[in-house]
């Protein structure tokens, strides 16, 4: 209650009558188009330039603090807690850091030299310790989206020197302090970070916590888990993809300035508003219904809540998942071995990332792990048995069935070859034409001697000339179509 | 800090850096908020809608020099207010102005000497006229945003003793203004 008097006036209107007439004032709806023009004019404006540095006692705030150009604003997301699942690093007996996910903990210059010669296969997990040095947040013009990681002024960079260095300094002038900011020297990088891994939160907890009279700019000693060769990197510009493809993405922050901190659970906001999202699940429960599906030797790494819709800024643009947008879900980045479930033609790589349904808690997809589904370009058919038993790969995506299903009439029979790149395809039933398709997460072939599909349990979904009269999406850079039961 | 602030000083701090995204959705979300207060000032759609382009827009480029995150939304309000003062001084040079329909009708009506009592919003939007932008502010802020005295200083950037007395005054005035329209 504020200060009203709530008594009635001469007039005879008392407070309560004055604040209804306000609200009935105020109560007419925005005019259309007010928003759309309003964020035109916006993007016509000039930008101020930026006021930084010591003001009134108090430290402001450096770039990676308050950096922006994250991937979407659906990512915007908040360090809520750690869980106590399993530790990673800590310090050891001697005063070095334990390693864990049984990666070797590279300098900035080792890891940068393990890249260069190959050392490190594809998007295979590294981590490397050095500083995390501030720099000033600039002040960018307004600049419409942009690729995750294109290089841009307001991507989201976090600056990691070999030795510990003060690029910010201070000093006093008559009208208050001037800055000063130097160039790294020596090895260094531009990390990018991952959903479920803001170093921000941390940095500003550390801060916050400290003296004010200490610079925030001081370098943060660091342990990142991370990876090269993102699969975001092919949505960059021509120009750009090199850079993108060379740019170290955090998958854990896992020790910072004496903290160990992973894993982590984030929570991102809704796609329009920013709105903290309000997930069913907590932390702990998603790891609990990732528990049976996961290797033993699996280490969770970060935990994320996002929207179904906004999950093709983390995986990549091509990897549409069919489904309610708005329905949350957990995006799980782990280190270790494959998952056991769901039983996809796995590669060579330690570590990948698993998708949880936050209203069944049950496991949407799986990704990772040297896998190429089968709707990236870098795929390619392969008809000979990879997986044990005499089982055949089957051109599969990242989700297992059970989403939203477009629908696509077909009038066909399931057709099998072991000898044939696909496997498996539709044959018309009028035209005899062949169509290819492609699968759910976890599919896979037998012949015994036709063409059985099995489904992610194993179960036999599908027979050599059994009729299917309906698909879920057409691909036309593929041609491919996607198959999802009941197959009607 | 609760998890809803933290998210959306968050979206502060990303709009601030310049992300499009960001401050996209920081618009549309206080859109609704911000049209609201600038159309309890000034009492008029156009006027309003004016104040409050220019209120985003002049948000956009001071976001870099917006010290405490945590108080956005306060200084976001004392932007609207300061583009409503703006709002104001063009509206002194322009020649014509949009006569929302609700105001012919009641002319129509008085016209027949039908003397029909007005909605109280009608009989305040009229009477807001008579009030300078400051108390048109402090009034709004108080009555409509339901902002305690201390919150209305600190929007306004005046001492709470200022703001005190300026409500008092406003209301006055108010209240003088109403009796006046009741004869």
């Amino acid at each position: 209650m504020n200060e009203r008097s709530g008594r009635p006036n001469d007039a005879g209107w008392d407070d309560d009558r004055l604040a209804a007439a306000y609200r009935s004032l105020a109560a007419a709806p925005v005019p259309a188009d007010l928003t759309r023009s309003t964020i035109a004019a916006a993007e016509a404006a000039p930008r101020v330039g930026r006021r930084w540095g010591w003001d009134g006692g108090e430290w402001r705030r450096p770039r990676s603090v308050a950096a922006g150009g994250l991937v979407a604003i659906a990512l915007v997301a908040i360090l809520i807690g750690s869980l106590a699942l399993r530790p990673t690093y800590g310090p050891g007996t001697n005063g070095s850091l334990a390693p864990a996910h049984g990666l070797t903990v590279r300098s900035v210059s080792e890891l940068l030299a393990a890249e260069s010669n190959g050392s490190i296969h594809g998007d295979d997990l590294a981590a490397v310790r050095g500083w995390i040095v501030q720099e000033l947040m600039p002040a960018c013009p307004y600049q419409p989206p942009s690729p995750a990681l294109e290089d841009t002024c307001t991507s989201r960079k976090l600056l990691m020197t070999e030795t510990a260095q003060t690029l910010v300094t201070f000093q006093p002038v008559e009208a208050g302090m001037s800055e000063t900011e130097l160039s790294p020297s020596g090895p260094h990088l531009f990390a990018r970070e991952l959903i479920g891994n803001y170093v921000d939160p941390v940095i500003s907890s550390i801060l916050d916590a400290g003296n004010s009279t200490v610079s925030p700019y001081r370098p943060l000693e660091a342990i990142l888990v991370g990876h090269f060769h993102d699969v975001r990197a092919a949505e960059c510009s021509a120009d750009q993809r090199a850079a993108c493809e060379a740019a170290f993405v955090v998958d854990q922050v896992a020790w910072l300035d004496g903290r160990t901190l992973g894993p982590n659970v984030w929570i991102g906001g809704e796609h329009d508003t920013g709105k903290l999202l309000t997930p069913r699940l907590n932390g702990a429960g998603v790891a609990a219904a990732l528990a049976s599906s996961l290797d033993p030797g699996d280490e969770i790494a970060s935990i994320a809540a996002v929207q179904l819709g906004d999950i093709t800024t983390i995986t990549g643009q091509g990897n549409q998942v069919p489904g309610n947008g708005a329905d949350i879900i957990w995006y799980v980045r782990v280190a270790g071995p494959p998952p056991r479930f769901p039983a996809l033609a796995w590669g060579t790589g330690n570590g990948g990332w698993m998708i949880v349904d936050d209203a069944s808690g049950h496991v949407r997809g799986a990704g990772g792990w040297g896998f190429v589904p089968a709707n990236s370009a870098s795929y390619s058919p392969s008809a000979a048995p990879s997986l044990p038993g005499g089982l055949y790969r089957l051109p599969t995506v990242n989700w297992l069935p059970g989403g939203a299903c477009a629908g696509v009439g077909l009038d066909a029979v399931l057709r099998g070859s072991p000898t044939d790149a696909m496997v498996a395809w539709l044959e018309n039933t009028g035209t005899n034409a062949r169509r290819d398709v492609t699968w759910p997460a976890g599919y896979h072939a037998r012949f015994t001697p036709n063409i059985e599909i099995l489904d992610q349990n194993g179960s036999v979904v599908l027979r050599d000339g059994d009729h299917v009269d309906g698909a879920c999406g057409y691909n036309p850079d593929t041609g491919w179509t996607y198959l999802e039961p009941p197959f009607k | 800090m609760a998890n809803g602030a933290l998210a959306a000083r968050s979206l502060v701090d990303l709009a601030r850096s310049g992300d499009a995204v960001a401050f996209e959705s920081l618009v549309r979300s206080r859109m609704d908020a911000t049209y609201r207060l600038t159309l309890a000032i000034l009492g008029d759609g156009a006027d309003a809608a004016d104040a409050t382009q220019e209120t985003f827009v002049a948000a956009w480029q001071q976001l870099p020099s917006l010290r405490d995150l945590d108080r956005f939304d306060a200084w976001l309000q004392r932007v609207a207010v300061n583009a409503c003062r703006m709002t104001l001084r063009a509206r002194g040079r322009r020649r014509v102005r949009e006569i929302p329909m609700t105001q012919l009708g009641g002319a129509e009506e008085s016209a027949l000497g039908a003397a029909p009592a007005r909605p109280d919003a009608e009989t305040l939007r009229s009477t807001l006229r008579h009030l300078s932008l400051d108390q048109r502010a402090v009034l709004a802020l108080h009555h409509l945003e339901g902002r305690p005295v201390a919150e209305v200083a600190e929007i306004l950037g005046i001492p709470v003793g200022t703001a005190k007395s300026r409500l008092f005054k406003a209301r006055s005035e108010l209240d003088k203004a109403l009796r006046e329209e009741r004869r």
